[in-house]
């Protein structure tokens, strides 16, 4: 049995991991409730850029009179290669919040039977993906737990120049959805090329009469970006929200185990004292025996 | 009021401004200037990095600098979307001197790795927020 020093240290370091570990659920904490304010205020924006390009494109025959060369995102190909943009944490200690949206991404990857390049975001995906050997096209880091518009507008820009330039002929979305602190489930959709969204039934009619200034094909060519843009932020905001969650969780559980264990340990600390007090009582009782039976 | 219709600014960020009570906002499109007022035939239109004016019920007016994005008018409700978007009063006239000085600078020096499409957009950007505090008379 370890001597009740060697437990009262072991104690000490038990607790003050603990301490940390609150810490950093608190912080998370806070993060996530802003991260699920900004999810909020970012919705309006992107429904309704949504809905401005399901009406720049209500008319069938403005898609099929595109001039491809102007319009690289909307372009279909035949699909030779696929690109993955997987996006992760870039710190650990979220429980399984990255192992989980990884796992999602190879297991679509491994389904795919075409070739395969991926874009990381996130220290996490960078790191896992060019351990296992993937071709990794790009990766962008520093921002997974507070994305910013700017950031979303690069990963976009990065995203269409490749696709422009023909390093795959689809993109694939690999994030994680926020449901509640506690669940999160990875999710993945088709990003590239940019399906227009399509029409709700019964306003298909009424809007046959936009007056476009300019022209519906120079407006899809701003428009086609910007989308792409807002469809990478929201996964970013949504993975981020995922990511604070799952830590907030995680650490939670952590500084409650680190209190169970102080617990224990205290227990144990306390029989070894008390053991240690025994023994020397003995020996002092024992002591004054044996001198009285020598007298 | 009969004259006067909603608008609304939506940035991915937030919802930068709400109003019920606007009789006129003028802005120009890629293609030119423009002016909407109530009851507008639906139109879509992409927006030019410069001064968007607000006219509302009351006289007042307002001005918001607007870097690019959308106009939709539809139902006598016209929504901008805009990437980046300030409310006039928001504008700080110093750092648009400076930013303006500071494109103009990188412009005019030509280096070759120059992005003079972005060191545009940026001057643009600054012209047009200090054209706000012109218009506002702002200091």
């Amino acid at each position: 049995m370890a001597t009740a020093r060697e437990i009262h240290r072991h104690m000490k370091g038990v607790g003050n991991i603990g301490k940390i570990t609150k810490a950093m659920k608190m912080v998370a904490a806070a993060r996530l409730r802003r991260a699920q304010e900004r999810a909020a205020a970012s919705r309006p924006y992107a429904l309704k850029i949504k809905e401005v390009l399901s009406n720049v494109v209500s008319d069938p025959s403005v898609l099929s009179g595109l001039n491809p060369k102007k319009h690289p995102l909307l372009q279909k190909r035949a699909v030779k290669k696929v690109g993955y943009l997987v996006v992760c944490s870039d710190k650990g200690l979220a429980g399984a919040y990255s192992s989980n949206a990884l796992k999602k991404a190879v297991a679509e990857i491994s389904e795919c039977e075409d070739d395969v390049v991926i874009i990381a975001s996130g220290r996490k995906a960078r790191d896992f993906f060019i351990r296992r050997g993937y071709k990794v096209l790009s990766y962008h880091i520093g921002f997974s737990d507070r994305p910013a518009y700017t950031n979303a507008a690069d990963i976009a820009a990065d995203a269409a120049a490749h696709f422009a330039d023909e390093h795959f002929d689809e993109l694939h979305i690999v994030y994680t959805i926020f449901k509640t602190a506690l669940s999160q489930t990875p999710a993945s959709e088709i990003i590239l090329p940019v399906e227009p969204p399509a029409k709700e039934e019964g306003k298909a009619k009424a809007k046959a009469s936009f007056i476009f200034e300019p022209e519906e094909d120079e407006i899809l060519e701003e428009l086609a970006p910007k989308y792409l843009e807002t469809v990478i932020y929201a996964a970013l905001v949504q993975s981020a929200a995922s990511e604070l969650g799952s830590r907030m969780t995680a650490m939670s559980s952590a500084t409650d185990n680190a209190g169970k264990l102080v617990q224990n340990l205290q227990l144990s600390y306390n029989k070894a004292r008390q053991a240690g007090i025994t023994r020397e009582l003995n020996e002092i009782v024992g002591g004054v025996e044996a001198l009285k039976q020598s007298q | 009021m009969a004259t006067a219709f909603a608008f609304e600014i939506v940035t991915p960020d937030k919802m930068l401004f709400t109003s019920e009570e606007v009789t006129y906002v003028g802005f120009r499109a890629l293609s030119g200037n423009m002016g909407i007022k109530a009851h507008h035939v639906p139109a879509i239109a992409s927006l030019d990095i410069a001064p968007l004016k607000c006219e509302f019920t009351d006289g007042t007016v307002k001005y918001f600098a607007v870097c690019g994005g959308f106009l939709e008018m539809q139902d006598n409700k016209c929504t901008v979307l805009a990437t980046v978007a300030e409310p006039g009063e928001d504008i700080d006239r110093a750092r648009a001197n400076a930013a303006k000085e500071r494109a103009e600078a990188r412009l005019a020096a030509k280096s070759e790795n120059l992005d003079v499409e972005r060191a545009e957009m940026a001057l643009k950007r600054a012209i047009t927020r200090l054209r706000i505090c012109e218009l506002t008379g702002k200091k």
